[in-house]
């Protein structure tokens, strides 16, 4: 009873998982599937055979996207980490306050802020730029980095710095064997949050981007919303689901290597450092 | 080791760069503002863009619109997530296997699952194939319009399917050890799974969902593209209508729609106030005065 209950909770939630997905991976590789057959008539690669061809800009978008997500990524996660350092560790005036404003961003409105920042981008003559677009990405994905780095910090002792100053080491060697190991699954989950913001983001790249920065995104919406090309819609659409998978998987994979090897050491680094659990909102 | 004062403003510096990024992102805001009070051509003080979104037929039914798909989108996600996380909770296999469903969710971008609902919900999608198939409809025009239709059902389904995981993550990382400690002390004392729930469980972890609802009424009130893509097109929902303005080709619609990213941001402060109230509430339900 108790095993069979179990097996339908799992069969349940697999189908909530799979039922939108499973679809758009049969559409891809789909060369013809006319209302009302169940399955397709016949398959092929036909869309992916698209997808590679240069005209349609889809691999100079993949590449325009995993640029902009790596630069929000490590600019992110770097400014995330000085800050929660700054407010685990040394504790200043307001440290309550400065933390509420560093997260306040989760609740900005996305078209509010890509036309304010559009605004002061044809002022500063930055608009329709890459380097605006990275910009602008970088607001929505700090707050999740702030927030993981906090976690991360609470758990850290700035005493293991200053030991390994006081035994001789240089500054970059406390940094390279103390600070970044210590802190390395924190790191790791903020930038993958960031970079998750940055890879899922439309509107502000549309706005912001003035339709000279084209992403894997844009491409997305423009085929969902207009071609009626279910199948070129599908590829694109795995395109944009595959990394964050790959990305989920490796981290995952990581930290728990990382826990392994910690756990051995010293059992309380690992207790208030921040699982995955507690960093809500990877989908803002 | 206490800190002295210079280490203390050490501290504000290294945040100076991350509240730099805020600071951009507010003085942005603040412009935004500013132009939505200006005339036709861009100068000067006015009120006369709020007073023209009044007056659109069409803006007017954003709104309610738009705050009855959030509130929706809330409150299923919230129910949800509440049922399954209480479901499981005696459970640690049944949780380790929840979370991992619902972080498998929560990676996929919401733009991406508005396509595959798409495709899933439209008329020739392939839920409309298996109606098909079972006899209960005869073509794409019998299937009821979920997308695009007037009740904006595939826009809410694709919502509650991307949010209710994200209240899920939330709930269980609040389920902390010390709340399953209080669970297991309460049904020594001969507590039911129903009274558990409603006086040890739901208490503990109700600041981290009223976060949670928050989050998600905020993302869901302003968010773009899953209305644009599944929504009908009138009424349409307050950001598409936002887009649309914003990208007229009149100049003088221009402040209209920088009101329009004031009247969003003001809902949310108003959402963000209420939940800050609540969240005072149960605070001191549970420490007292």
């Amino acid at each position: 009873m108790r095993r069979a209950l179990r097996l339908t909770g799992v069969a349940l939630l697999a189908v909530w998982v799979a039922a939108p997905l499973l679809p758009l991976l049969v559409w891809a590789f789909t060369g013809r599937w006319v209302y009302p057959a169940l399955v397709p008539q016949d398959l092929s690669v036909r869309a992916w055979a698209r997808a590679a061809d240069p005209h349609q800009q889809v691999i100079a978008a993949t590449g325009t996207s995993l640029a902009l997500a790596l630069a929000t990524a490590l600019v992110a996660t770097v400014l995330g980490a000085l800050a929660a350092r700054g407010l685990v560790l040394y504790r200043p005036p307001a440290a309550g306050l400065v933390r509420l404003v560093l997260l306040a961003p989760v609740l900005v409105p996305p078209f509010a802020l890509a036309v304010g920042v559009q605004e002061v981008f044809v002022r500063a003559g930055l608009a329709d730029q890459p380097a605006g677009v990275a910009l602008v990405h970088l607001v929505p994905a700090l707050p999740y980095t702030v927030l993981v780095l906090i976690g991360g910090y609470a758990g850290y002792d700035l005493r293991m710095e200053q030991t390994a100053r006081t035994l001789g080491a240089s500054r970059y060697a406390v940094l390279r064997h103390v600070t970044l190991p210590a802190l390395a699954p924190a790191l790791l989950a903020a930038a993958t949050l960031a970079f998750l913001v940055s890879w899922s983001e439309y509107l502000m790249t549309v706005l912001v981007g003035g339709g000279v920065v084209t992403t894997l995104p844009l491409l997305l919406f423009a085929t969902a919303a207009g071609s009626g090309n279910q199948a070129f819609t599908a590829v694109l659409g795995v395109l944009t689901f595959v990394p964050p998978v790959v990305l989920f998987g490796t981290t995952a994979a990581i930290m728990r290597r990382h826990r392994a090897v910690w756990a051995e050491a010293d059992p309380s680094a690992t207790a208030p450092g921040p699982s995955p659990s507690t960093t809500p909102g990877i989908d803002r | 080791m206490t800190v002295r004062t210079p280490s203390r403003t050490r501290g504000l510096l290294l945040a100076a760069p991350a509240l730099a990024v805020v600071g951009f992102a507010a003085a942005a805001l603040l412009l935004a503002a500013r132009g939505s009070l200006a005339d036709g051509l861009g100068r000067g003080w006015s009120l006369s863009a709020y007073a023209d979104l009044l007056r659109d037929p069409a803006l007017t039914g954003s709104l309610p619109l738009s705050l009855k798909i959030a509130s929706l989108s809330t409150a299923v996600s919230a129910a949800t997530a509440l049922a399954v996380v209480g479901a499981v909770s005696g459970s640690r296999r049944g949780r380790a296997a929840l979370d991992a469903a619902a972080r498998a969710t929560l990676a996929v971008p919401h733009l991406l699952a508005a396509a595959a609902f798409g495709l899933l919900l439209s008329g020739a999608g392939l839920l409309s194939r298996l109606a098909r198939a079972a006899g209960w409809t005869d073509g794409p025009a019998d299937f009821p319009a979920l997308v695009g239709g007037p009740g904006h059902t595939a826009v809410l389904l694709t919502y509650v399917w991307k949010e209710a995981p994200f209240v899920t993550v939330m709930l269980l990382a609040a389920y902390t050890p010390a709340v399953r400690d209080l669970e297991t002390a309460a049904r020594t004392l001969g507590a039911g799974r129903l009274s558990r729930l409603r006086h040890v469980t739901l208490p503990l972890l109700a600041p981290a969902l009223t976060e949670a609802c928050l989050l998600v009424f905020a993302f869901t009130f302003a968010a773009y593209e899953i209305p644009a893509l599944l929504g009908a097109t009138a009424p349409r929902a307050l950001p598409v209508e936002a887009v649309g303005l914003y990208r007229s080709v009149e100049l003088g619609d221009r402040p209209g729609a920088l009101a329009l990213a004031v009247v969003i941001g003001l809902v949310i402060a108003l959402a963000a106030t209420a939940a800050a109230v609540v969240s005072r509430r149960l605070l001191r339900a549970r420490t007292g005065p």
